[in-house]
């Protein structure tokens, strides 16, 4: 991967070690269930400020970047422009907030920055991407024990649906 | 499987498959009546569902373009689904949950028990409790729903409905029940009893619960008095000159304008296209649409008055294993004026998977970020429940045509406007106030409110009334002004009462089946 100078460039592999460096301490139902990617596999090249931005707007510590990276790329591919001048609209309200671009700022800024354009296409695009990206992943299901399609199984007839005994 | 010609008029044309017009048609069938259902969506079998919310949301709802406008939150954050219903064969009856309650006695003359309330367009009933019984015994029979009628024990108590029941107990309901619900606990009808299999609203993959998709529908074929017209979307229904119905005007799979005569034309489009396609029928000879000398069609719109209410508990619940909907808590059910409103509401137990939550959670612009996600998280520590609750009918909620956009007929785009009655909000604090102390009681860490989801129950909007000044049909669901046309869907109801629609639907298409046989042999129409 290449490591661009410009920081419109795509994903670095050392941003993504360091993005990814957050859920060093994941969830540990993570480390059972085989949802990361090998450091060597490719991650989809993102404008800079995407993947931060979808990582705050649904943050999981113990969902890898690769996770959030997919999506994105599909919509980056799907709506360049909206995503290009969504990103460049966060980094001139970062720069005139704060000096920096926006992928530089802390969390507090940056949720301050993203709550002012939660209303906007450009926003929204991104948050249901996501949604559908993270939520409606079946790869992702088990690490919020979510059970998924149960009728090839004999539904949960006799696997558990009246198990609960802490009442 | 029998077929009809276009140019016989002596079939009744029905208008949708669900819970009305599927129901209708083998009712009608068993009387050796003939009929044509056009219905607007495509057949599906039981191999075409999956256990997967998105997946089945794609291929069975009604995605064709509707506006939501209004007061409600749906008008901002789902602008072009007001509604979530089913457009294919077997109608809403694919996707509903299985709930089968009657009517309250006092639910069918709201009216007079309550009086005229200001904003709100409150009628009785031209039909009473009383006489609705034997058809909803012989609904239930017919549907197959567990309790008294078939014998048919309720449902065991999954882990959700564990957790809301326990709270109930705690903060002193009494009356607390996993039914009744069309969902076979036992074999019944030819169709087996239910595995909890979790996903009820996807469709039932294994037939437990009763859809008109693999009953009515293919019984009334295999009489040889029935055929369905899968993907025929009817743009319009026709009258001769002394004002009686006698065809309809459809465009078939490959988008060609057909045209079917007819005897009696019977609508069971859902609340939303039955009155749109009365509107859209409009002649020389009825300006404002048909059946529409009150002026009432398209009026009272109503959802019932909803709300989600999620709890976190301390420990795993696995609310995604069981049926969706097996628990009811009905203590709240009366009409109990001195709460700040009028008729009453059930606490139902109501699951929905990782991707629905996501969705539903909060639709709102707020619906994200740490607070969001944590939520998220505690997804299998979850209970959830669905407020039902009576809607009242307001003329100013309604269903208009969109004076410029069109669908891929060209006919106008429905607008679904929608506002809340201050007593439909009172309600609806009530209810989620009652839900959390429940929950709260059986421990929970925190309670979500959600604000209602696009709406599965509709009805109102080409209500009964005794007279006909006041409503577009009669006590059997025809029409004050064409003799020969029918309403056979939940826009019948007049007032919405505080329970799932779809046993009331089924109970009256049963009934209208017989009128119309009794009318048919006296050629009363």
């Amino acid at each position: 991967m290449q490591d661009p100078a410009c920081h419109k460039g795509a994903l670095s592999r050392r941003r993504f070690l360091s993005l990814t460096g957050q859920s060093a301490l994941a969830f540990s139902l993570a480390q059972l269930i085989p949802v990361r990617l090998l450091a060597d596999e490719a991650l989809p090249e993102l404008p800079a400020g995407l993947l931060r931005m979808g990582r705050d707007v649904f943050p999981h510590d113990f969902i890898d970047d690769a996770h959030y990276a997919r999506p994105l790329a599909e919509l980056v591919k799907e709506q360049p422009k909206l995503v290009a001048d969504g990103l460049e609209d966060l980094d001139r309200r970062a720069l005139k907030a704060h000096d920096r671009p926006f992928e530089t700022l802390d969390e507090a800024q940056r949720v301050a920055l993203l709550t002012e354009v939660e209303r906007t296409p450009f926003f929204k695009a991104v948050r249901s991407n996501l949604m559908f990206g993270l939520y409606d992943n079946k790869a992702l299901f088990p690490l919020f024990g979510y059970e998924g399609s149960s009728w090839q199984y004999g539904g949960y007839v006799n696997r558990g649906f009246n198990d609960l005994d802490w009442l | 499987m029998a077929t009809f010609a276009q140019d016989d008029d002596g079939v009744v044309v029905i208008i949708g498959s669900g819970a009305g017009g599927g129901t209708l048609a083998n009712a009608l069938a068993k009387q050796k009546i003939r009929s044509v259902v056009l219905e607007a969506g495509k057949r599906h079998t039981l191999e075409d569902i999956e256990n997967d919310e998105w997946a089945m949301f794609k291929k069975i709802s009604w995605l064709d373009k509707r506006q939501a406008a209004g007061g409600w939150h749906l008008t901002e954050n789902n602008p072009t689904l007001p509604a979530w219903i089913v457009k294919g064969v077997g109608g809403s009856t694919v996707h509903w949950a299985g709930i089968a309650l009657r009517f309250r006695d006092f639910e069918f003359k709201m009216q007079s028990i309550n009086g005229d309330i200001a904003g709100a367009n409150l009628l009785d009933w031209p039909v009473t409790l009383e006489e609705m019984a034997p058809w909803y015994e012989k609904a239930e029979k017919h549907m197959g729903v567990t309790g008294p009628s078939t014998g048919m024990a309720y449902h065991p108590w999954h882990n959700s409905f564990k957790v809301l029941a326990t709270g109930a107990k705690r903060v002193g309901y009494k009356e607390i029940l996993s039914g009744p619900m069309a969902i076979n606990t036992e074999p019944y009808d030819d169709r087996a009893a239910c595995q909890q299999i979790g996903f009820c609203m996807q469709g039932c993959k294994m037939g437990a619960k009763w859809s008109t998709l693999y009953t009515d529908i293919p019984r009334a074929e295999a009489s040889g008095y029935c055929e369905v017209r899968p993907q025929s979307m009817v743009l319009r229904i026709e009258h001769d000159a002394k004002g009686k119905v006698n065809g309809v005007v459809y465009a078939d799979a490959q988008g060609t304008i057909q045209r079917q005569k007819a005897r009696v034309v019977c609508v069971a489009g859902n609340s939303i296209e039955s009155p749109r396609l009365l509107l859209n029928s409009a002649s020389s000879m009825f300006p404002d649409g048909l059946a529409n000398s009150s002026g009432q069609v398209g009026r009272n719109y109503m959802t019932h008055t909803t709300a989600g209410i999620f709890a976190v508990m301390p420990k795993p619940v696995n609310m995604h294993r069981g049926t969706t909907c097996a628990g009811v808590i009905s203590d709240e059910s009366y009409n109990d004026p001195s709460r700040g409103f009028v008729g009453g509401y059930r606490l139902e137990i109501l699951a929905l998977g990782l991707p629905f939550l996501s969705a539903f959670l909060d639709p709102t612009p707020k619906g994200w970020g740490r607070q969001f996600a944590s939520r998220m998280e505690k997804y299998n520590h979850m209970s959830g429940v669905w407020l039902c609750g009576e809607d009242l009918p307001l003329e100013s909620n309604r269903i208009t045509l969109h004076a410029t956009e069109k669908d891929q007929y060209g006919l106008p785009i429905p607008v679904v406007t929608k506002s809340d009655h201050p007593m439909d909000a009172a309600m609806r604090k009530h209810g989620v106030a009652a839900t959390a102390k429940c929950y709260e009681a059986a421990g929970a860490t925190e309670v979500i409110e959600l604000p209602p989801y696009p709406a599965s129950h509709n009805m109102g909007t080409n209500r009964m009334s005794a007279k006909a000044r006041d409503g577009v049909v009669n006590k059997w669901g025809q029409s004050h002004d064409i003799p020969n046309l029918f309403v056979s869907d939940g826009s019948q109801f007049t007032t919405s009462g505080g329970q799932n629609p779809t046993l009331t639907i089924v109970a009256l298409a049963l009934r209208q089946a017989d009128q119309i046989g009794r009318l048919l042999n006296e050629r009363a129409i």
